[in-house]
């Protein structure tokens, strides 16, 4: 994958999966389904153990044809999971100054997540992962950090992804 | 996997030939040929900016600069060129392998300041150190810097932090929004980053309230990342918007570069200006003011759709969703519309300020291919963010005012003008 980085773009650069990414994606995918307690794709009581560790308030509200629970941390960071009516937590959204802790939020798609991130192509203030089961984006300047992930198959049938922000 | 467009290399005359033509058909900042340089804007407190491939040569719409860097109270200096001018961060952080000066490192109880700060898809990690830092011919200041993948502290490596008892620090605790850290020129495209936005410092809440994940400060006793500890850092010992510590000029900065042609060009020289309204060559003049909210963020309106937003050199595009507009095939990400689509926007401050943008986006794969490093009419995909990256910035003066710094100007709030 070295050449990836040989690309004329700093960010979105001509970037292709090669087999072997995708074999390790594959692995990583098999492999974690045995490791990370998850939010994203489990059911809507693992967003109380999201609430604990951002030690946050929550505050749960209707859309249409899905319900969002948004978690306020005390530094102001917010995350909103969104839940599909049969109780699964279809995408994650956030704001604030400090990161939230993808792992877990992304919990068994992390690892595919993560090990396409780590492929580059890099940039300050603007990322868009996409992978063959979640697309991740982050973005904004320092101190104004932006994000979604959202798990495509997911996505309750009528709900328009362009809500989830 | 294309491979990258060869550069056209053209006969020695060029550069001549160049200047004739914008001196004698564009003395304000031409639009036309290659290579776009206007005249140098006079004055001490004005560094050049370069919009090139830069040091990896991989980048584009990337505007870099060279620093001066001194171990403080010495003269053992240097200068480190190929740094990125990113109005989106605070603070200056250098690759160790770029730093040759012996910089001391900030301490507490003998313990090393070590920072995890986070960009959009990558984390930096490293120590603090004091560098006596020189921007254009203004006097020198002593800031505290990141230095980046220091071999003295390594960044916890993904096996450590997938072990059973992880590190406390940086992307192991609480991810970054990203697990990549920071390594090399290559991998980012540049030697550093030099963070000149619109706040002094880059983690206000670590000063009470230090958290774990990014940013965040830390302790560490030895180079073993295991041993570090978050711990509150004042915000005078953080990565520090260099340009607030200048004695004078020290309000903000102005990005400025000349206009180009929606073609591109091969390189483009302008003008990274210090202060504002301090000396003649940085008066605001009738550019509009929009005050930031305390994120340092405004409002863009899109197709009828509001967009927290922000100005930004750091990025290498104009980056904000519309579903209409084809994505590249062989640029994931990008636009590629078949024929350029001539848009707009309406931006608004927190002061009630508004204004409409007009602005193009053409196909980023055709531009790409031609082998030039600048455009003013790239773009790409980001679904809840308007991001004015550098194609904003061609052809008009961008002024970034510092929070706290303008009490005349926009009271509290930094403010982005053009």
């Amino acid at each position: 994958m070295k050449a990836l980085l040989l690309s004329p773009k700093i960010s979105f650069a001509r970037s292709r999966l090669s087999s072997a990414a995708l074999l390790a994606i594959l692995a990583s995918v098999l492999c974690s389904y045995h490791s990370a307690w998850g939010r994203l794709g489990e059911n809507a009581a693992s967003i109380e153990t999201d609430r604990q560790q951002l030690s946050g308030q929550i505050q749960t509200y209707a859309g249409t044809g899905f319900n969002v629970s948004e978690i306020t941390a005390p530094d102001g960071t917010t995350v909103r999971e969104y839940v599909a009516p049969d109780g699964t937590v279809f995408a994650v959204a956030w704001r604030g100054s400090r990161a939230p802790n993808l792992s877990s939020l992304l919990g068994n798609y992390y690892g595919e997540y993560r090990d396409a991130a780590v492929q580059g192509p890099f940039a300050l203030h603007h990322s868009s992962v996409k992978t063959a089961h979640i697309m991740v984006e982050t973005g904004g300047p320092m101190r104004a950090l932006w994000g979604r992930a959202i798990v495509p198959s997911l996505v309750p049938s009528g709900v328009n992804p362009d809500v989830i922000k | 996997m294309k491979l990258a467009p060869l550069r056209l290399k053209l006969a020695p005359l060029r550069p001549l030939l160049c200047a004739c033509l914008l001196w004698a058909c564009a003395p304000s900042g031409g639009s036309s040929g290659p290579n776009v340089t206007p005249p140098e804007v006079p004055g001490a407190n004005v560094l050049a900016l370069t919009v090139n491939a830069g040091p990896a040569q991989n980048s584009v719409d990337t505007a870099f600069t060279t620093v001066t860097i001194c171990a403080p109270g010495t003269s053992s200096c240097q200068t480190i060129s190929g740094i990125v001018v990113d109005t989106g961060s605070y603070g200056l952080r250098l690759f160790a392998s770029q730093v040759s000066v012996n910089l001391p490192a900030e301490t507490s109880g003998g313990s090393t300041v070590v920072e995890c700060a986070y960009f959009a898809s990558f984390t930096t990690w490293g120590p603090m150190k004091t560098a006596a830092l020189t921007l254009g011919s203004e006097p020198a200041v002593n800031v505290p810097v990141q230095i980046m993948n220091d071999p003295n502290f390594p960044a916890p490596t993904s096996s450590q932090c997938s072990a059973s008892s992880p590190p406390a620090a940086c992307q192991c605790v609480n991810s970054a929004p990203n697990p990549t850290i920071a390594t090399s020129a290559q991998q980012i495209g540049s030697n550093g980053i030099l963070g000149v936005g619109v706040f002094t410092n880059d983690c206000p809440l670590c000063t009470t309230a230090p958290g774990s994940g990014a940013p965040g400060y830390y302790l560490c006793p030895s180079s073993n990342v295991s041993g570090c500890a978050v711990a509150p850092v004042p915000a005078n010992e953080q990565a520090q918007n260099p340009v607030a510590l200048l004695p004078t000029d020290n309000n903000g900065v102005i990005v400025d570069l000349p206009a180009i042609a929606a073609t591109g060009a091969e390189s483009v020289a302008g003008s990274l200006i210090l202060g504002i309204n301090t000396q003649t060559n940085n008066a605001l003049g009738s550019a509009t003011i929009y005050t930031l909210d305390s994120s340092g963020e405004m409002t863009t309106s899109y197709d009828g759709t509001n967009y927290t937003s922000f100005i930004d050199s750091g990025s290498n595009g104009l980056f904000f969703p519309d579903s209409s507009i084809p994505q590249c095939s062989s640029d994931p990400g990008w636009y590629c519309p078949s024929s350029t689509q001539s848009l707009s926007a309406v931006n608004t401050g927190t002061n009630g300020a508004t204004g409409t943008v007009m602005f193009n986006i053409a196909n980023a794969t055709t531009l790409f291919d031609s082998g030039y490093t600048a455009f003013n009419d790239i773009g790409g995909n980001l679904s809840g963010l308007f991001d004015w990256g550098l194609p904003f910035f061609f052809g008009r003066q961008v002024f970034f005012g510092i929070a706290g710094q303008n009490p005349s100007l926009s009271g509290s709030a930094g403010f982005y003008a053009y």
